[in-house]
C-alpha cells in the first residue's frame, strides 16, 4: 500500500468579532490547542485531513486569527504564505460584512491571490440577519464562494471547507 | 498667421500679405470670408503637416539613431564578453576600472533591496563568521581551559586523562562529559507561512501535529518579535522550558527549528546551522516553491537527520577504547606495574630465603642465632655455633644463597644437646657399626652388638661423657666373635667341628664323637642367647662313630666269598669271613653306639650248571653256610638274611667266580638329635 501524499496548505480564518469563526470549525477539525492562545497570542492553530484522492490527501493548517476591527500589524504577518481564506461572516451583524471588505483589502496587499471562500454564519438565526441575499451574491461575483453555515447546526462547513479545498487543488 | 521662424520672412510674408489681400478682395469678393476661411485652414493644415513632417523626420531620425546605438549595443553586446576577457587577462586594469562601478552597483542592490542581497550570502555568510567567530573563541577557550586547569577534582583529572588520549582541549572533554543532550525533533519550516517543509524525530518521541506545532511557533515568533525586539532583525533563537530546549535558525527561506532534550554544547549549533545553509544551498529552488507538496523535499530528510544527535554519557566508541592500547603510554604504565610487581616478588623471596635460612639455623641444634642482617649485600648472621656443626656452607647453598653471600659470625661453644653430645661420645668411644647410641634423659644408651674389650673401654670411659651423666650399656651384646668364642669355651667342640652364630641360631657343621654330639641338646641350655642349632640336612653334622661306621660298611659292602663248590669256602674266602666278623662286631658295636640299623645282606649264586633247581637251592645254602659261619663268630642273627638269586649266566657256560655269596651290609642313620 503506497504512502498517500499529503499536500499541506494555511488557510486563515478572518472575520470580525465574535462572528463564530471558531465554534464554526470546531467540530471540523482536529485541535492541537486550546483556545486560551486565541485570547493571548491571537492565533490558534488547527489542522484538518481531507481526502483529495487514493493517492492524495490534503492537509490544510487553520490559522484561526482572532477577530479585530482593527488589522493590527501582527496579524498582517499571520497572513503570510496563506494559501486559502476563509471569511467569517455574522449574518445577524451587517457590520461584520463590510469588515470582510477592509479584510479582503489587506489580505490582497499582503498575500496576494489565493483561493477564498466565505461564511456567512447563524444561519438558524437567519430570521434576524441584517445581510441580504444581494449582499452575498454580490460577494460571489467578487471571486468568493458564499456559503450560509451555522455552527450549530454544522449545515455547509463542509461544503465551504470542500469547496476551498477542491480552490486550492 | 504665417509661423515662419525667421525675422526676414517675416517681413515679407507682412509683405506679400498685404498684397495677396488685395488681389483677393478684387477677385473674390462675397466669397472671399469663405476663400479666407479655407486657404487659412489650408495654411493652418500645410503648417501642421509641415511640421508633422518635420516631426516625423525627427522621428525617424531618433529612430535612426536608437537603431544605430541598438546596433552598436548588440554589437558591444556580442563582443564585450570577449573583450572583458582579454582585458581581465591583459592586466588589472579592468578590475580597476570596474571596482567603481561595482561600488555603486552593491551600494546600489543593497539599498534597494538588502533582503535579497542577504538571502544571496546567506549560504555563503555562515561559514565565513563563523570561521572568524572561531579564531574569537579559541582565544576566549583558552583562558577558559585556563580555569578549568586549576580544577584537580578526581573527575577533573580522570577528564584530564581523556583528553590527553583523545587528543582534544580539556574544555572540550568538560563540556562532553558535563553535558548529555537529545535531539528529539527537528522542523524544517517556511518562512511566513509556518508550513512543515519537513519534520525529523527521536523513535522516543510521541508522534504530534508538527504542522499545528510548527504554525504556533510562527506566531510566536512573531509575537514575541513584537512584543520584545528592539531592531529589526531581531528574532526568537532560543526557548527553554524543563528540561528542553528549542533552537531556532533563521535561513531567507526556511527556518530550523531544533527541541534538545538536556544541554547540547554549542558546536551542536554549528551542525544544525550547517544543515540548514546546506539546505538552502542544495535544495534551493524547491524551497523557494515550495506549495505544501512535502513530497518534493523527501532528500531533504537525511539532511535533518544530521541533526538528530545525541550524546549519552556511557556512550565509549568501541574503536576508541581499541586505540588506547596502542598508545605507548599504556606500554609504559604496564612496564611500571610489571616492573614494580617484580620488586615486590623480589623482596618477598629476598625475605622468604632469609626467613627459611634463620629457621633452619635456629632449628638445628649446635646452632644459636641472635640476629641477622643485610650489610652490603652480605647477608650477616649472629650467634654461636657448635664446632661439630660446622661447616655450614651446605645449609647455605640449601637455601638459596651462594657460599659467599652469607657471613657467619659465630662464637664456639659446646652444645650438651642430645645430638651433639652423642655425637661427641662417638667421637670418643669409637663404636663399632653394629652400636648405635641413643640419649634418654641424660643417659647415653647403647644398644647392638659390639666386641667385649669395647664394652670394657666404653664403661671405663661412661662417667666422662660430655653431657651424660651416664651411660647404659645393657643393650649391647657381645658381638658374634666373642659369643662365639664364649660358646666355644662351654662347648669345647673338638677341631672337626665348625661353629657359626647367626643371631640366636648356632649352626654346627662338621663332625664330632657321637658323646660330644649327644651332649648338646643339654648343652644348649648353657650357651648364652642360643635358642636353636642349626644342622644342615644332609652331613650336616656327623657322628665320627657313623663315619667310621660307613668306612667299615663300605669295606664290607661287596665283599664276595667264593665257594670251591657246594658249600664249601675257597680257604681265602674263609679268612676273609674272620675278617669279616671282626669288622661286623665293629661295625654292630658302633651301631649300638648310634642307634643305627645294621642289616646284612648275603646273596647267593651258582655257576649255573646243573639243574636250575637244585642251583638255588645251592645258592641259597651257600649263603646260610656264611650266616652260619657268621653267626658262630659271635654275631646276632637279627640281621642277616640270605638269599640264593638265579644265574646270572644263562648260557650255560662255566664260571668259577658265580660260586660265591655277595654280602651288602647297610645301616640306617642314626636319627639326629638336634632336630628340634
Amino acid at each position: 500500500m503506497s504512502k498517500k501524499t499529503i499536500i499541506t496548505k494555511k488557510i486563515c480564518l478572518l472575520g470580525s468579532f465574535s462572528v463564530g469563526k471558531t465554534s464554526l470549525v470546531a467540530r471540523f477539525v482536529r485541535h492541537t490547542f486550546s483556545e486560551k492562545y486565541l485570547t493571548t497570542v491571537g492565533v490558534k492553530i488547527d489542522s484538518k485531513l481531507i481526502d483529495i484522492s487514493e493517492e492524495m490527501a490534503l492537509k490544510l493548517v487553520v490559522w484561526d486569527i482572532a477577530g479585530a476591527d482593527e488589522f493590527s500589524g501582527t496579524d498582517v504577518n499571520y497572513l503570510r504564505g496563506s494559501a486559502g481564506i476563509f471569511y467569517v461572516v455574522d449574518g445577524t451583524r451587517k457590520e461584520t460584512l463590510d469588515a470582510i471588505t477592509e479584510l479582503k483589502q489587506i489580505v490582497d496587499d499582503n498575500v496576494g491571490e489565493c483561493a477564498m471562500v466565505c461564511a456567512f454564519n447563524k444561519a438558524d438565526l437567519e430570521t434576524k440577519w441584517e445581510v441580504s441575499s444581494e449582499d452575498i451574491d454580490n460577494l460571489t461575483s467578487s471571486g468568493i464562494s458564499s456559503f450560509k453555515t451555522s455552527a450549530k447546526t454544522g449545515e455547509n462547513v463542509e461544503a465551504a471547507f470542500t469547496k476551498l479545498s477542491s480552490i486550492l487543488i | 498667421m504665417t509661423q515662419n521662424t525667421s525675422s526676414d520672412s517675416n517681413e515679407t510674408d507682412s509683405k506679400n500679405s498685404g498684397t495677396v489681400d488685395k488681389i483677393r478682395g478684387l477677385l473674390f469678393g462675397e466669397q472671399q470670408a469663405e476663400y479666407e476661411q479655407r486657404f487659412m485652414e489650408l495654411e493652418a493644415s500645410f503648417l501642421r503637416s509641415n511640421k508633422q513632417t518635420a516631426q516625423t523626420e525627427r522621428t525617424i531620425n531618433e529612430i535612426n539613431i536608437r537603431l544605430e546605438s541598438e546596433q552598436r549595443i548588440r554589437d558591444t553586446a556580442d563582443i564585450l564578453p570577449d573583450s572583458m576577457y582579454v582585458a581581465a587577462d591583459a592586466n588589472e586594469r579592468l578590475a580597476d576600472s570596474m571596482s567603481k562601478p561595482m561600488e555603486g552597483c552593491i551600494r546600489t542592490v543593497i539599498r534597494k533591496d538588502p533582503d535579497q542581497f542577504a538571502d544571496a550570502l546567506f549560504p555563503v555568510m555562515g561559514p565565513a563568521i563563523r570561521k572568524s567567530i572561531n579564531e574569537t573563541l579559541k582565544s576566549f577557550l583558552q583562558s577558559m581551559n585556563q580555569v578549568i586547569e586549576q580544577s584537580m577534582s578526581p573527575e577533573a583529572l580522570r577528564w584530564r586523562l581523556e583528553a590527553k588520549r583523545c587528543g582534544v582541549p580539556f574544555s572540550e572533554i568538560v563540556l562532553k562529559q558535563t553535558l548529555l543532550y537529545r535531539v528529539d525533533e527537528v522542523f524544517l519550516i517556511q518562512q511566513g507561512s509556518g508550513l512543515v517543509i519537513d519534520y525529523v524525530s527521536h523513535p522516543n518521541v510521541k508522534p504530534r501535529d508538527s504542522d499545528a506545532i510548527s504554525a504556533m511557533l510562527t506566531v510566536i515568533k512573531d509575537f514575541s518579535r513584537d512584543s520584545f525586539s528592539g531592531e529589526p532583525g531581531d528574532t526568537l533563537a532560543t526557548v527553554e522550558f524543563g528540561e528542553r530546549t528549542l533552537w531556532i535558525f533563521e535561513g531567507p527561506k526556511a527556518l530550523l527549528a531544533c527541541v534538545i532534550l538536556g544541554v547540547a554544547p554549542t558546536s551542536t549549533r554549528e551542525r544544525f546551522q550547517t544543515v540548514l545553509e546546506q539546505a538552502h544551498r542544495e535544495f534551493s529552488a524547491e524551497l523557494e516553491g515550495f506549495d505544501g507538496n512535502r513530497g518534493k523535499l523527501a532528500p531533504v530528510s537525511n539532511l535533518l537527520e544530521n541533526c538528530l544527535v545525541e550524546q549519552a554519557r556511557e556512550n565509549k566508541h568501541p574503536a576508541e577504547a581499541k586505540r588506547f592500547f596502542s598508545k605507548p603510554i599504556t606500554y609504559v604504565l604496564l612496564g611500571v606495574l610489571f616492573f614494580s610487581i617484580y620488586l615486590l616478588w623480589q623482596f618477598f623471596a629476598e625475605r622468604h630465603r632469609i626467613d627459611s635460612l634463620s629457621n633452619e639455623l635456629n632449628d638445628m641444634p649446635g646452632i644459636v642465632v641472635f640476629d641477622s642482617h643485610q650489610t652490603d649485600g652480605k647477608l650477616v648472621v649472629d650467634g654461636m655455633v657448635d664446632p661439630l656443626v660446622l661447616p655450614l656452607a651446605d645449609i647455605v647453598v640449601k637455601h638459596g644463597f651462594e657460599a659467599d653471600e652469607v657471613d657467619f659470625n659465630f662464637s664456639l661453644f659446646q652444645s650438651l644437646e642430645p645430638e651433639l653430645a652423642i655425637k661427641r661420645a662417638k667421637k670418643l668411644l669409637q663404636p663399632p657399626d653394629s652400636v648405635q647410641f641413643t640419649a634418654k634423659e641424660n643417659q647415653l644408651v647403647a644398644t647392638g652388638e659390639a666386641s667385649q674389650e669395647w664394652i670394657e673401654y666404653s664403661h671405663a670411659l661412661k662417667q666422662r661423657l660430655p653431657g651424660f651423666t651416664d651411660m647404659d650399656l645393657s643393650g649391647v651384646s657381645l658381638d658374634a666373635e666373642a659369643r662365639l668364642r664364649q660358646i666355644q669355651k662351654i662347648l669345647v667342640p673338638p677341631d672337626s667341628i665348625k661353629l657359626r652364630l647367626n643371631g640366636d641360631i648356632l649352626a654346627i657343621s662338621g663332625s664330632a664323637p657321637w658323646a660330644w654330639i649327644h651332649r648338646l641338646p643339654k648343652a644348649k641350655q648353657s650357651l648364652p642367647n642360643i635358642n636353636h642349632f642349626e644342622v644342615a640336612q644332609q652331613d650336616g653334622l656327623e657322628a665320627d662313630e657313623w663315619l667310621r661306621a660307613l668306612e667299615i660298611i663300605e669295606r664290607l659292602n661287596d665283599s664276595q666269598l667264593f665257594f670251591e663248590d657246594g658249600t664249601n669256602l675257597e680257604s681265602e674266602s674263609s679268612v676273609k669271613i674272620s675278617a669279616l666278623v671282626k669288622e661286623l662286631i665293629k661295625l654292630q658295636k658302633l651301631s649300638v653306639l648310634l642307634g643305627s640299623k645294621i642289616e646284612m645282606h648275603l646273596t647267593g649264586y651258582t655257576d649255573g650248571t646243573g639243574e636250575t633247581g637244585k642251583n638255588k637251592s645251592l645258592a641259597l645254602a651257600r649263603s646260610e653256610t656264611v650266616k652260619n659261619l657268621l653267626l658262630a663268630s659271635g654275631l646276632s642273627s637279627d640281621h642277616i638274611s640270605t638269599e640264593g638269586t638265579q644265574n646270572l649266566s644263562v648260557d650255560g657256560n662255566f664260571d668259577q667266580t658265580l660260586r660265591r655269596v655277595d654280602v651288602v651290609v647297610t645301616a640306617s642313620k642314626p636319627k639326629s638329635i638336634l632336630t628340634d
